[in-house]
């Protein structure tokens, strides 16, 4: 036997074992969540994706400005400071900072902030999920959240040791508060959503997803938790991105609608993002 | 391009490549999830980069370009979530069933550590993807000469390693999947 055939033998699965996965439920699943997201920068129009309304507004009870999480592009571009935990290039009219250190301290961004000239920028930390992978940042100052964005696809391939990485504007004038997610201490309420069944949350392992209102509050429920609700409006007149309401009170809520995922600031309350059914009405601005 | 080009062109290719795609991660990942992440993770990248995705057969070979450094990020830590894909990872748990408690040694596998990275990247996509030299310098980045040399190479290396881990190769099956078994 050759050694081709041998290292064939080998694979857990091959393309012909495939055949069909393309139209599976969870093919189609995942296709409808991708094309609800932003495409790349240039193309973003100013009314916000529906998860960055989310974002935004979840953090409003911290932060009058949005908060960014998520893969953005990478370009070339030229280094212009380095610390042991920060390093920074200029790429344009942007900076693109590259963390290195698992828990850098505000005071070691904002000596970073400064020597690039963005000397009126102070740092704090906020606890987000140890689950929350990418790096969740923001401003207090929605002008800023304009380009901002996270650069993590080559992180590691930029900055050997990269952590986290995300891009600000270089031209920041005026005093700015810059946020930056932390691990939440255990028991510690979130600053910014987390997905509330992954591991280690409110309802690690329990699949909310595609059940039906009336089914998740239940298992919400049995897990002692408190339900808040927010609807998730699909695009509609041909515009490109969806609008997501919140504060939603349950009595217009319908109980067979589906549910789209479950969220929590670890603070006890759940919740779940309801897709409305067809004859559902839109409220006067969604 | 406006917006429903861009959502008809990118589900025609999502239909056309994601066995493919899914294939890539599940050969190379270790559980369900990761790959589900993986594969995820690459057509959102796709999708924000469509003005950049080619046209054509190419489009499959930049994705498993996309797949490849993905799945370095993901090696590292860098998991990222854009999309919750719950039930593709659900989906995804038929493509690894628990090893057999009758599996004997893994000597494919060590031959296989015992390559570099490159080395194993480079057999893998010839083996696995089946693509041609040609192809895998579209993926890699490099010339296609180059691409031809590292794979020969590469070949030479991997049937050392297997000599010295077991020098009187065994035919080797591929464990049958649940659904497969039925």
């Amino acid at each position: 036997m050759n050694t081709d055939q041998i290292l064939k033998n080998r694979a857990k699965v091959l393309d012909e074992d495939l055949a069909d996965w393309a139209s599976s439920a969870g093919a189609d699943a995942l296709l409808a969540e991708i094309v609800l997201l932003e495409q790349a920068p240039a193309q973003r129009r100013r009314m916000p994706s529906p998860r960055r309304i989310l974002l935004g507004v979840a953090a409003s009870a911290v932060l009058a400005g949005a908060l960014v999480v998520g893969p953005s592009l990478f370009r070339a571009s030229e280094q212009v400071y380095a610390s042991q935990a920060v390093t920074i290039d200029r790429d344009g009219d942007m900076y693109a900072f590259y963390i290195t250190d698992g828990d850098p301290t505000p005071a070691e961004l904002e000596k970073a902030f400064h020597s690039v000239g963005l000397d009126k920028v102070t740092v704090k930390l906020i606890p987000v999920s140890p689950q929350e992978r990418g790096p969740v940042f923001g401003f207090d100052r929605p002008d800023l959240e304009q380009g901002a964005s996270a650069t993590v696809f080559d992180c590691a391939e930029r900055v050997e040791g990269c952590l986290k990485a995300f891009r600000v504007a270089a031209d920041i004038n005026g005093p700015a508060q810059f946020f930056l997610g932390r691990p939440a201490k255990p028991g510690e309420k979130y600053a910014f959503r987390a997905d509330a069944s992954w591991p280690g949350e409110a309802l690690a392992g329990v699949k909310i997803q595609g059940r039906s209102v009336e089914q998740a509050v239940r298992l919400v429920r049995k897990h002692d938790l408190k339900v808040a609700y927010e609807l998730d409006w699909p695009a509609g007149n041909g515009g490109r991105d969806g609008r997501n309401e919140q504060n939603v009170p349950a009595s217009r809520i319908d109980p067979r609608w589906s549910v789209s995922s479950a969220e929590t600031y670890n603070d006890g309350v759940i919740v779940l993002r309801v897709v409305p059914g067809p004859d559902a009405t839109r409220p006067p601005g969604f | 391009m406006d917006e429903t080009d861009d959502r008809t062109r990118f589900e025609a290719v999502y239909r056309r490549t994601y066995e493919q795609i899914l294939g890539y991660a599940t050969r190379r990942c270790s559980c369900a999830e990761d790959a589900a992440d993986v594969v995820a993770e690459t057509y959102v990248i796709a999708w924000r980069r469509m003005a950049e995705l080619p046209h054509g057969d190419a489009g499959r070979l930049w994705l498993y370009g996309v797949a490849r450094r993905v799945l370095a990020n993901h090696r590292r830590g860098e998991r990222r979530r854009a999309t919750r894909h719950a039930e593709l990872t659900a989906e995804a748990e038929i493509l690894f069933p628990p090893p057999s408690p009758l599996g004997g040694p893994d000597e494919v596998g060590r031959a296989m550590d015992m390559l570099s990275d490159d080395d194993r990247e480079l057999l893998t996509l010839a083996v696995w993807e089946e693509l041609d030299p040609g192809q895998i310098a579209e993926v890699l980045g490099c010339s296609r000469n180059a691409a031809r040399t590292r794979l020969h190479r590469a070949r030479k290396r991997f049937t050392k390693a297997l000599q010295q881990i077991r020098p009187s190769a065994r035919l080797e099956t591929r464990p049958l999947l649940e659904k497969e078994s039925r």
